[in-house]
């Protein structure tokens, strides 16, 4: 008898913290959390205030602050950033940096015209000047509102686009801008920037999409989900990554033109066939089509991976304003869809087809 | 009584059903693994008291075996109560006791982890500040009072309430939520897609984001993304129905979506919070990964990605952190790589994967009370065996030297080494027999 007493607590509280475990998982819960972003950033004064152990312009780019401007601490999105305080007002310098191009050129600039609520522009009315920031070739615009001023180096650099960007009181911005020139030359991007652009930034050629982030195990092995296969022809030269992209290829030719091939590929059906030849339609300023037009629009053609339909478009980009030729196919296979897109100059879109189509044909899929 | 249950709980006989009981659910749970997927067939086999048959058409969960934490639990109890019952400690059996309490340890960790481990992922962006990380799998309907300036009043309700159906009513919330319909899984679908099914509401993004269902997927490499359509309801009537989905909120997909949305409706925005005013409150709605709040904030310093020189392969994978934590005032940076984690507050934090660009970070977060058990556990193991064995040969030669002393005329010491070994094997306690 003399184990009866710890022998039965013991089972019950095992008992008990099991039932309240398995029970707790469905409870509601409620809690008080600070807001995200003032949250990122309220941690910051404090960090910034042991500016001793923070090294706030570590990484991925650093620079020399000129004298007279403050230094703010970067918060979720700006890398860097500046207050200038001149006699003609005040300017904000940022330091930002995104994947991909972030859109053209174009609309970038009408975006930072509508900050000083200018009418956007277009194509030929776009002026810059060079600049170089790090061995970097960008450019610099310069666009002034009626109270207030914009100037902005843009440097695209290892599949990332970087933007310096000073705003403020127009007086202010003036008076600032031959040490925000200075400022550019000072600022050099660490080694620890940057997606290595030769290496597409992908474990052995990972699908992005192909698995969700966070199923390594925890013992610090990678997931590194396989990619499908291919043989990539000769003229096409695989490009950095970009954002929601899997591969991209140039494909440049002096006598046809430029095109580029773009491999994506998403769970799902996303959207459906119709939606997606309507999509591509509507990049190229053609009209939709309805279902029952959809067969003449399409081919059917037999790929690695299964039947693939396939479209061919001539038409006006819609954002490059040039007309273009499109040739794309959508493959479903293994519950995911893989669309291929090769875009370009008619001659030389017409030149690849057949490279393009039996690349898509030929396509081993994981 | 009393003696019964003690009887019962002390025999051998229950260890060998329990060792055959694990041995067939091993087998059974296995084989089920190929038609539900691994992460089923541990919640429904081992992460369970029992393994629950449902008979074709009806809703009866007949349990038709013991399940993986019970049979771990009997066991354990069995162990402990025929240790404490027939073990009495002399310095002869320390090492079986030590080696006793090493399976107990090893057991009772087991169990404590399997109840009590989370794991999660914490996704940072290079400069980003991130206190919280996120479940892989599971989802929660978070309904966000975002009114005050400073901080957000969450009411995270488990996504397994929103499958129920039904009306969610809570004291945390001023209206309730009815839930009008729930894909486990879903896929978006346009207005004009063929779905025979989909969810469409009035309010939010649901009003052209559409969701139809998809089966649910067991795989191990894919995760369930599920759909709701969710009335708020007041006393006086509906406020309005949104769709809420983790298509909306789950990093890896949502930014397929955007761009596939972007393309067919320009302008709407599927990362932009779906919110509505109730009682001149704002609230925010969606179902996001469950996430798991730190008192400590982590910012991605850098994310390295090195390669073998002249190659793709990769040779290190690295994040180079800040750690802050306003409440002890540590502040300190800290590298994570592969093999190398940060323990910190009782979680680990193991360098677990990436998106490409190398501009995020996905780290394990694993908090798991027992973690140090298992090493434990083995260390008393093996010094319970090396002990034991030391115990005998000492006790062994002892009495050979005493035999040799006694009968010197013997020549041949090989003879009496072995026969004592296989006259008289030890045996411990009554020699009834333990597990």
């Amino acid at each position: 008898m003399k184990v009866s007493h710890p022998f039965v607590a013991w089972v019950a509280a095992a008992l008990l913290a099991g039932a309240w475990r398995v029970d707790a998982n469905d409870q509601i819960q409620v809690y008080t959390v600070p807001k995200e972003h003032p949250a990122i950033q309220s941690a910051q004064p404090q960090m910034a205030a042991g500016a001793a152990g923070i090294p706030v312009n570590s990484a991925p780019v650093r620079w020399t602050t000129p004298a007279g401007w403050r230094e703010m601490p970067p918060d979720g999105i700006r890398l860097g950033s500046f207050v200038v305080q001149g006699q003609g007002g005040k300017a904000e310098v940022a330091i930002t940096s995104f994947p991909g191009s972030v859109g053209t050129e174009l609309d970038n600039v009408n975006r930072w015209r509508g900050e000083l609520q200018l009418a956007p522009i277009g194509e030929s009315e776009l002026s810059a000047q060079a600049v170089t920031v790090d061995s970097c070739e960008g450019k610099l615009f310069d666009m002034a509102g009626a109270a207030a001023r914009t100037v902005v180096a843009m440097i695209p650099r290892n599949g990332n686009s970087w933007f310096i960007k000073m705003k403020g009181d127009s007086a202010a911005v003036a008076e600032a801008k031959p040490a925000f020139l200075e400022f550019l030359k000072s600022v050099r991007f660490g080694a620890d920037e940057g997606p290595a652009a030769a290496t597409a930034g992908m474990a052995g050629g990972a699908d992005p999409h192909a698995g969700l982030p966070g199923f390594a195990n925890p013992h610090g092995e990678l997931a590194a989900p396989e990619g499908p296969k291919w043989n990539v022809p000769a003229q096409w030269v695989e490009t950095p990554p970009r954002a929601m992209i899997f591969k991209s290829f140039s494909i440049a030719d002096d006598a046809k033109g430029k095109a580029e091939v773009t491999v994506s590929s998403f769970p799902g059906d996303v959207g459906g066939v119709l939606n997606n030849v309507n999509r591509w339609r509507g990049q190229l300023g053609q009209a939709p089509v309805g279902a029952e037009q959809l067969a003449g629009v399409t081919e059917t053609v037999q790929t690695a991976g299964g039947p693939a339909t396939v479209v061919d478009f001539t038409g006006t980009d819609a954002k490059s304003g040039r007309p273009e030729r499109m040739v794309a196919a959508i493959v479903p296979h293994g519950g995911k869809t893989w669309f291929y897109k090769l875009m370009g100059e008619g001659a030389a879109v017409t030149k690849q087809k057949d490279s393009f189509v039996n690349f898509v044909k030929t396509v081993q899929y994981p | 009584m009393m003696d019964r249950f003690i009887n019962f709980f002390t025999s051998l006989r229950l260890t060998v059903v329990c060792l055959v009981a694990a041995l067939v659910l091993v087998f059974v749970g296995t084989l089920a693994q190929v038609e539900i997927g691994l992460y089923q067939a541990q919640a429904e086999f081992f992460r369970s008291f029992f393994v629950y048959w449902t008979p074709g058409g009806t809703h009866l969960k007949i349990p038709v075996l013991p399940g993986g934490w019970l049979i771990g639990l009997v066991l354990l109890v069995n162990l402990l109560a025929a240790h404490i019952k027939r073990f009495d400690f002399s310095r002869k059996k320390a090492g079986l006791m030590l080696i006793h309490s090493g399976l107990i340890l090893l057991l009772g960790g087991q169990f404590v982890t399997e109840i009590f481990q989370v794991e999660s992922q914490m996704r940072i962006e290079v400069g980003q500040t991130v206190n919280y990380s996120e479940n892989g799998r599971d989802n929660e309907l978070a309904v966000i009072d975002v009114t005050e300036p400073d901080k957000d009043r969450v009411v995270a309700i488990p996504e397994s309430l929103l499958a129920g159906g039904g009306e969610i009513r809570t004291a945390a919330l001023p209206f309730a939520l009815r839930v009008e319909k729930y894909y486990a899984n879903s896929a978006p679908a346009g207005p004009m897609t063929g779905e025979a099914e989909k969810i469409k509401s009035s309010q939010g993004l649901g009003r052209q984001v559409l969701f139809s269902p998809r089966p649910i997927t067991r795989s191990m490499d894919r995760v369930n993304l599920p759909a709701a359509l969710v009335q708020v309801v007041s006393e006086k009537g509906p406020v309005g129905d949104w769709v809420v989905s983790a298509w909306f909120t789950r990093h890896g997909v949502l930014e397929g979506l955007q761009e596939n949305i972007a393309s067919i409706l320009p302008g709407v925005k599927v990362t932009e919070p779906q919110s509505f005013q109730y009682n001149g409150r704002t609230y925010e709605m969606a179902l996001r990964p469950a996430r798991y709040y730190k008192p400590y904030n982590i910012k991605l310093l850098a994310f390295h990605h090195d390669l073998y020189p002249g190659t793709t392969m990769a040779e290190n994978y690295s994040s180079k952190i800040h750690l802050n934590n306003p409440a002890t005032g540590e502040d300190r940076d800290v590298l994570i790589y592969m093999n190398s984690p940060l323990r910190y507050g009782g979680e680990t934090y193991y360098q677990a994967s990436f998106e490409p660009g190398d501009q995020v970070t996905i780290l394990q977060v694993v908090r798991n009370p027992a973690a140090l058990a298992p090493y434990i556990a083995c260390s008393l193991v093996a010094v319970g065996l090396v002990v034991q064995f030391l115990t005998h040969l000492f006790g062994f030669g002892r009495k050979q030297a005493q035999r040799i002393k006694l009968s010197p005329s013997r020549t041949s010491p090989a003879a009496p080494l072995l026969e004592p070994a296989l006259a008289r094997p030890e045996r411990g306690g009554n020699g009834k027999g333990r597990p």
